[in-house]
């Protein structure tokens, strides 16, 4: 199971404690953590880059020869994707980083006779998706030489943790969170609910039936009304994003954030 | 018909058969004098035609003549026949000999015994259970009910509703203390099947060693004490180690222990995916309600039991990385060992 430490930050403090001793205690609570992906490390040195020029290049039909702008110098790069414009916002990789895919470091190379010196990066070479049509566009908010980490919100832990069959109870970011705090005996904060209720009566709008009261003993029902089904906004498919889930729409994507906030299925 | 004449046909035919060199020229001299036409066969025609006191005299003559010519004939083509095939075999006394290849021990049997000679060395006896188990051995008497999800902790092979390929040697453990009272200490090795995508960290079939051992007042402590025991003889003294703590149906506590990662030391590497430790098996305090399968008073027994898989054990002992390998019997592998 994923869980981002970011998330469960919602509902325990750790400032102070470190991701390795978070990985330690959770193991030896019971809660083994299989593996761990420090983003911070993992996007280490990749910044955004402003695209400034672009040319064709003289040895090779499907390459581009680019000036990307790092916030300090201008640097030539070769290019090989269709959608590079100038004026983008790019994630860039300079000489010397690791590409979170294959783990290769970025060197300076000669491509069909042109110097490169970095690599504009797409979706798959972040694991962002498995996306390499083309490079990866940004917004253009972002100032030029920011890390990607920032820009983009890729400042977080991702823990894979393996919940044994006797702890149904920590199959969620709510779960974990209150196995931290006993660990580290800090506060749990479960969200307060707070909605409006209508007076109205709920069997006008929609009536449940149970048909095998053996199996299903208990079902309960909420009707949302008003809703536009539309996408999702940042911060939930952000959170999705994290754990390995592909935001759909606002409707089907509270559900899996409920799920995985509060292992709440619905 | 003269004597002359009979001496003429012996010493013609005795020339003739030195003569002969060949297999060819033998046979050619017994078509001559010996077969249904031959000289020696003509004489006894003529013999008919001979009355009075002579018929025996002749009679006598043409049958030494004729045994003693086919006596020659024998003896003369026994002679060419050792001559030839002594010729013909073309023996070369200087080519190197082709040595016997011996065989020696595979790699998971030398793992297996040098387990269970140590177990043996800490007085635990050796016993064996079937492969294809019921339900019953391999999950209800060990604490799985019926819909418990750690069933899916081991991906099974039904053979029918009620019969699976074991997923573990555990249910031995139920086997053992069903015929026998404590105090029982007892090691279980055996070939295990589970229904997983092949791969280079896990196949459908490897093995594994159960262990138990029940008494009055059996401790962690004990359990601890034993399996690091095993892990010193096994894997070399000074070894650090820890026990996590797991989940096992039909132990409780329950715990996996870890050992220091051999690769890095435990300094963090992509073996150990930069935790610094392995695990090497599973093991805990016998659940009560285990006991209670085989109608042993809760009050009186405890007991600890552990596991390992044999094939985990030697990958981590000699470094290799893709259990498919063991399988393969691939020679350029085995002779490694």
């Amino acid at each position: 199971m994923k869980i981002s430490l970011n998330w469960i930050k919602d509902f325990v403090n750790l400032d102070g404690i470190s991701v390795n001793e978070i990985v330690n205690k959770l193991t030896m609570s019971g809660l083994e953590v299989e593996d761990y992906v420090d983003q911070n490390e993992k996007y280490s040195g990749i910044i955004v880059g402003l695209v400034k020029d672009v040319q064709k290049h003289p040895n090779a039909d499907k390459l581009t020869v680019c000036t990307v702008f790092d916030g300090k110098n201008d640097l030539q790069i070769v290019c090989g994707a269709p959608n590079v414009e100038i004026g983008q916002n790019v994630a860039f990789a300079p000489i010397g980083t690791l590409i979170p895919k294959g783990k290769m470091e970025m060197k300076k190379v000669k491509i069909r006779g042109i110097e490169s010196n970095g690599m504009i990066c797409a979706e798959d070479e972040l694991e962002l998706s498995d996306d390499h049509s083309g490079i990866m566009i940004l917004s253009d908010e972002f100032s030029t030489g920011t890390a990607i980490s920032e820009a983009l919100k890729l400042n977080d832990v991702l823990l894979e943790i393996a919940i044994t069959p006797n702890r149904p109870d920590a199959l969620s970011h709510i779960g974990v969170a209150r196995d931290l705090s006993a660990i580290f005996n800090r506060e749990l904060r479960i969200p307060k609910l707070d909605f409006q209720e209508s007076q109205k009566d709920i069997k006008q709008l929609a009536t449940v039936e149970i048909e095998d009261k053996i199996n299903c003993p208990r079902y309960s029902a909420k009707v949302v009304t008003g809703l536009a089904i539309k996408e999702s906004p940042e911060w939930l498919q952000n959170k999705l994003t994290k754990i390995g889930l592909r935001p759909i729409n606002n409707v089907v994507d509270v559900t899996n954030f409920i799920q995985h906030e509060s292992q709440l299925i619905m | 018909m003269q004597h002359s004449e009979i001496e003429k046909i012996k010493s013609d035919f005795d020339q003739e058969i030195e003569n002969a060199s060949t297999a060819g020229d033998i046979e050619q001299v017994r078509i001559k004098y010996l077969s249904r036409n031959g000289i020696i066969t003509k004489l006894f025609v003529e013999l008919k035609s001979i009355s009075g006191e002579d018929k025996p005299i002749f009679g006598r003559l043409l049958n030494n003549l004729r045994n003693s010519a086919t006596e020659s004939f024998h003896n003369k083509k026994s002679i060419i026949e050792t001559e030839q095939s002594s010729k013909s075999t073309n023996l070369d006394f200087s080519l190197p000999g082709k040595s016997i290849k011996i065989g020696s021990r595979h790699i998971l049997t030398q793992t297996l015994f040098e387990i269970k000679s140590i177990f043996k060395g800490l007085g635990f006896s050796v016993y064996d259970g079937p492969e294809l188990e019921s339900d019953y051995y391999n999950f209800e008497a060990l604490n799985f009910p019926p819909d418990h999800p750690a069933r899916d902790m081991q991906d099974t092979f039904f053979i029918s509703e009620k019969f699976l390929l074991r997923t573990h040697t555990t249910p031995v453990q139920i086997r053992i203390m069903e015929k026998e009272q404590p105090p029982i200490r007892a090691i279980m090795p055996g070939r295990v099947y589970r229904n997983e995508a092949i791969s280079s960290r896990s196949y459908c079939m490897f093995h594994q060693v159960d262990g138990i051992y029940v008494d009055n007042d059996v401790s962690f402590a004990e359990l601890k004490g034993t399996l690091v025991s095993f892990a010193e003889q096994f894997y070399g003294e000074g070894l650090k180690y820890r026990f996590r703590p797991s989940f096992f149906p039909f132990t409780e506590p329950s715990a996996e222990m870890d050992i220091t990662c051999y690769i890095c030391k435990g300094k963090g590497c992509r073996v150990c995916k930069h935790s610094g430790w392995l695990e090497i098996l599973g093991c805990g305090m016998v659940d009560p309600n285990v006991f209670k399968y085989v109608n042993y008073d809760t009050e009186k027994y405890t007991g600890y039991a552990f596991g390992m898989g044999i094939e985990r054990i030697a990958m981590l002992k000699y470094g290799i990385d893709d259990i498919r390998i063991f399988f393969e019997n691939d020679l350029r592998f085995l002779k490694q060992f």
